[in-house]
């Protein structure tokens, strides 16, 4: 991995991104701002039909002398929202041209640096094999962001990533916040667990896939053996010709939309990311597209 | 099956080998990527399995095991044994003036050079093959089993443009036949014969139509008059006939049309004549002329003839050293044949003085000496002395003084009958009607000439030599004339005159007596004295030289055209040109002869043939050599 990917530069640049999109985060970001889970702040958000064992100082009156209806009042939640930002850092992600490792630090930093401005709290988090392990933890404001920021440089990305494994046996909060996966997800390894296991906790999941130009469009052809970086014993070896070029754009395709729609399907989102765009068009314009950025 | 170069087999060790290598050497590109799990799902995706994909890795090696294979067998050269399919070839090539004529730009004699290729290329190999060549003389060569000597005989034989006859090469093939009644003899030719046996017939002639000039002949008598013969073979037709007259500078031209039946001939005859200041005028000398017919045909070769004038191709260059040389001046260049160069008796010592380096003129013909006598004879031509004096020892006589008679004496004409004698006193007159002496010569005085080689005298004077001929110590021909012109009534006297000119004759030795013949004739050239070399250029420039050693020498015509003759004496180049026409004979267009046998029982004994062509395995090479480089770009280049 190149050294210093989080550098004053880059901070520079994040600066400018958050004040073009800090007008545009929706709810998923959390922090000062409401969220769309309704808790007990004094902004009234809807009402709803009473149930048994709600609380009745929570009943509108005025409402039940017009309608003759018991009807409850919501208010909007003000809690602070937690961001975790989850990094696959397997070998797969720093190895050739166009590093995704790089793309994947400046994603994470952005989102950091967002949900700092937020007032959100913000964890990062580093994937190896089968565990988590915490790389930032709870960071507030941006005094903190700045002091922090840059352990992501020492990230080492080496052997290979259990998404599934690795975040299931961790506390990952209950709805308070946001929750971001940034891998390549080109593995056979479970990962769809870990998005159920999020959703299950009622938090919003953001999964951000980063691939290389090269492997979205290989320029490898005729007799080769490849090695997986991960696992030299994984190998291919064929005469690669356009036909299996074909089926193998067919499978990034499939991949893409698999977790795409498994996303879909889980209210979560998705986001696709070449290593080699900046993170600028990547906010201001993929993530607009995803609805992530409004 | 046998190999003629079995150690090529050796290149078969190259299999094992390819395949040890193929084993070793890992022809896959070797590289990391960030992940093959994209590669491997792609599998699930492939719409079918390319075989050559599959077979990919062993194709390749297949097709190089077989370049290895056919490459060492190309070395090792098969031979393939064909039991009793080789047969025993006689191939005769018509090889007469006729051959040349032609349709569609091709002549005769190359169709039929084809067929006979066509019979050997059609032939098994090990088949054995005589090839004879029938053309003025015929040639059977030495019988082969090799294609390619046979072919490269055929591809050599040329046509000879004489009148042929094929029968002495049916004689030879008869006597092949008769040794081994199995063999196939083919004869090609352009004549038609009505039955013939034990021989095929590779008839060449296809109906060709061919015009042709001949009999050309030409008198003068008050004019040229040039007569021939024009015939049309294969139609009838109107032949534009044209005779082209060369004299000096000036081209006369003349024309006419001859009507000629289908197969016939018919008389042409031209008089030379043209318009001048006082009208017609007479042509009696000319350098060459030409008759030809205009009309185009299948045979060019036969449709002109060129006559050369025989006295133009004999002319001589003569030196004449005299300080009064106005009558043998004027009498040798009335000739016609002599170009003369006079010098002044000062001239002539100033050019070659005495004392030093001797020096003596040459490069020319004939040398005059009028009242001058040279200290130094030239070594080359002719030489004549007017009036001698003191004469070099490599003369043939010596002088003794001068004679003076007082009422001038009348000189004898030799009565000897030799045929010197006869020859250079032939036509002229002697004694007088009235039985007295009014042809005689007189003399005031002459130098009374001792000869001390042998001589032949002409005229005498109570029995000395006056006028006599005689050879210098060098060879060369000698004519001395005993006393001076302006001495005597000579040049007054008509038998003086007819002897001068046939002392020029004789002192001028004709080359070549004839300028045209025929091709298949011998040309005669006579070896002048002192000729050094004779050249002979044919009308394919190739260029032949003669014997000089005997008096005359011939050579065959068997070309068509002008035949250059340069003859080399005293180190000067003399130049003659003779022509040499179509046989008449071979101008027939089509020619049908009752028939011939080849007399025997043919048998069909053939013998052991033998395939031994090596194209197929080089082809198979190269399709497999292509082949193996197209699987190559399959596999690296046609991704894209």
């Amino acid at each position: 991995m190149a050294q210093f990917v989080i550098n004053e530069e880059f901070l520079q640049q994040v600066e400018t991104l958050q004040v073009l999109i800090k007008n545009n985060i929706a709810g998923v970001l959390g922090g000062n701002h409401q969220t769309k889970n309704f808790g007990s702040s004094c902004e009234f958000a809807d009402y709803r039909d009473y149930l048994a064992g709600d609380d009745i100082t929570k009943i509108d009156w005025n409402a039940y002398a017009r309608f003759e209806k018991l009807y409850l009042k919501l208010y909007l939640d003000e809690r602070q929202m937690h961001t975790r930002i989850y990094i696959d850092a397997s070998r797969s992600m720093d190895y050739g041209k166009g590093n995704k490792a790089d793309q994947a630090l400046r994603v994470a930093a952005l989102l950091a640096y967002v949900s700092v401005c937020e007032m959100d709290k913000v964890s990062v988090y580093v994937i190896h094999e089968n565990r988590v392990e915490e790389l930032i933890s709870g960071m507030r404001g941006k005094d903190a962001y700045l002091n922090e920021i840059g352990k992501l440089n020492n990230i080492v990305f080496e052997g290979d990533s259990f998404i599934s494994e690795a975040v299931l046996p961790t506390s990952v909060g209950y709805g308070d916040g946001l929750s971001v996966i940034i891998s390549d997800f080109l593995t056979d390894n479970n990962f769809e667990d870990a998005i159920d296991y999020l959703c299950g906790k009622r938090r919003d999941v953001l999964c951000v896939q980063i691939l290389t130009r090269d492997e979205v469009n290989p320029k490898i052809r005729g007799k080769s053996h490849l090695f997986d970086s991960e696992n030299l014993k994984k190998t291919y070896r064929r005469n690669i010709d356009k036909e299996i070029i074909r089926a193998y754009k067919m499978a990034v395709e499939y991949v893409v939309s698999r977790i795409r729609d498994y996303c879909e399907a889980r209210g979560a989102s998705y986001l696709f990311a070449l290593a080699d765009v900046s993170v600028g068009e990547i906010f201001l314009g993929r993530l607009a597209d995803t609805g992530v950025v409004k | 099956m046998s190999f003629l170069y079995p150690l090529g087999l050796l290149g078969l060790i190259g299999v094992p080998i390819l395949i040890i290598i193929y084993i070793i050497k890992n022809k896959y590109t070797e590289q990391t990527v960030s992940s093959t799990y994209l590669w491997t799902l792609s599998e699930r995706f492939l719409k079918r399995k390319n075989p050559i994909n599959k077979l990919a890795g062993i194709i390749s090696l297949i097709l190089q095991i077989l370049a290895v294979v056919f490459l060492s067998f190309g070395i090792a050269h098969p031979v393939f044994t064909l039991p009793g399919m080789a047969n025993r070839y006689t191939l005769i090539l018509d090889c007469s003036g006729s051959m040349l004529m032609q349709s569609s730009q091709t002549t005769r004699f190359e169709k039929a050079k084809d067929a006979l290729v066509d019979v050997v290329n059609g032939a098994v190999d090990g088949s054995s093959f005589t090839f004879i060549s029938a053309g003025s003389s015929t040639i059977v060569y030495e019988p082969t089993e090799s294609k390619s000597r046979v072919l490269s005989l055929i591809e050599q034989a040329s046509v000879d443009s004489v009148e042929c006859s094929s029968a002495q090469a049916l004689g030879s093939a008869q006597e092949i036949f008769s040794e081994n009644p199995s063999t196939y003899t083919y004869f090609a030719t352009d004549v038609n014969y009505e039955e013939h046996q034990n021989v095929t017939i590779l008839n060449v002639s296809s109906g060709e139509v061919n015009a042709a000039v001949s009999d050309v002949n030409y008198i003068v008598n008050d004019t040229l008059e040039v007569s021939g013969r024009a015939a049309s073979y294969g139609r009838a037709a109107k032949l534009n006939v044209k005779l082209t007259v060369y004299r000096g500078e000036e081209v006369l031209s003349f024309e006419q049309q001859v009507d000629v039946e289908e197969n016939g001939e018919k008389l042409f005859e031209f008089t030379a004549t043209k318009s001048g200041e006082k009208g017609e005028e007479n042509i009696i000398d000319f350098d060459s002329f030409v008759v030809e017919i205009t009309d185009s045909d299948d045979n060019p070769a036969d449709n002109s003839v060129t006559v050369y004038s025989v006295e133009g191709e004999n002319s001589y260059r003569t030196l004449l050293v005299s300080d009064n040389p106005i009558f043998i001046q004027g009498y040798l260049q009335s000739t016609g044949k002599a170009e003369v160069q006079v010098y002044g008796i000062e001239d002539y010592q100033a050019a070659y003085p005495v004392g030093g380096v001797v020096q003596y003129p040459s490069g020319f013909g004939l040398y005059v000496y009028e009242g001058f006598t040279p200290s130094v004879l030239p070594r080359d031509g002719t030489i004549w002395f007017f009036g001698p004096e003191e004469v070099p020892a490599e003369a043939a006589f010596s002088v003794q003084g001068e004679v003076e008679l007082e009422h001038g004496g009348a000189l004898s004409y030799s009565t000897s009958t030799s045929t010197l004698v006869n020859t250079l006193l032939e036509g002229v007159p002697r004694g007088s009607s009235d039985g007295g002496s009014n042809y005689d010569v007189h003399v005031k005085k002459y130098v009374k000439c001792s000869p001390n080689r042998s001589y032949t005298a002409l005229l005498t004077y109570n029995g000395a030599p006056v006028v006599f001929t005689a050879q210098t110590a060098y060879g060369n021909r000698e004519v001395v004339f005993a006393f001076d012109l302006v001495d005597s009534d000579a040049i007054l006297n008509p038998g003086f005159l007819v002897m001068l000119n046939n002392l020029i004759s004789y002192s001028f030795p004709a080359a070549i007596e004839n300028t045209l013949y025929v091709s298949g004739d011998s040309a005669l050239v006579n070896v002048v004295s002192n000729t050094e070399s004779i050249r002979v250029e044919d009308p394919d420039s190739k260029v032949t030289y003669l014997d000089t050693t005997n008096a005359s020498t011939e050579f065959l015509l068997e070309k068509v055209g002008v035949y250059t003759i340069t003859l080399t004496v005293g180190g000067t180049p003399r130049v003659c040109r003779i022509y040499s026409a179509f046989p008449k004979a071979e101008s027939r267009t089509s020619v049908t002869q009752t028939g011939f046998s080849i007399v025997g029982e043919r048998t069909n004994e053939g013998y052991d043939g033998r395939y031994e062509d090596l194209w197929v395995i080089f082809a198979l090479l190269a399709a497999v050599v292509i082949a193996d480089w197209m699987v190559y770009c399959y596999e690296q280049y046609q991704l894209r």
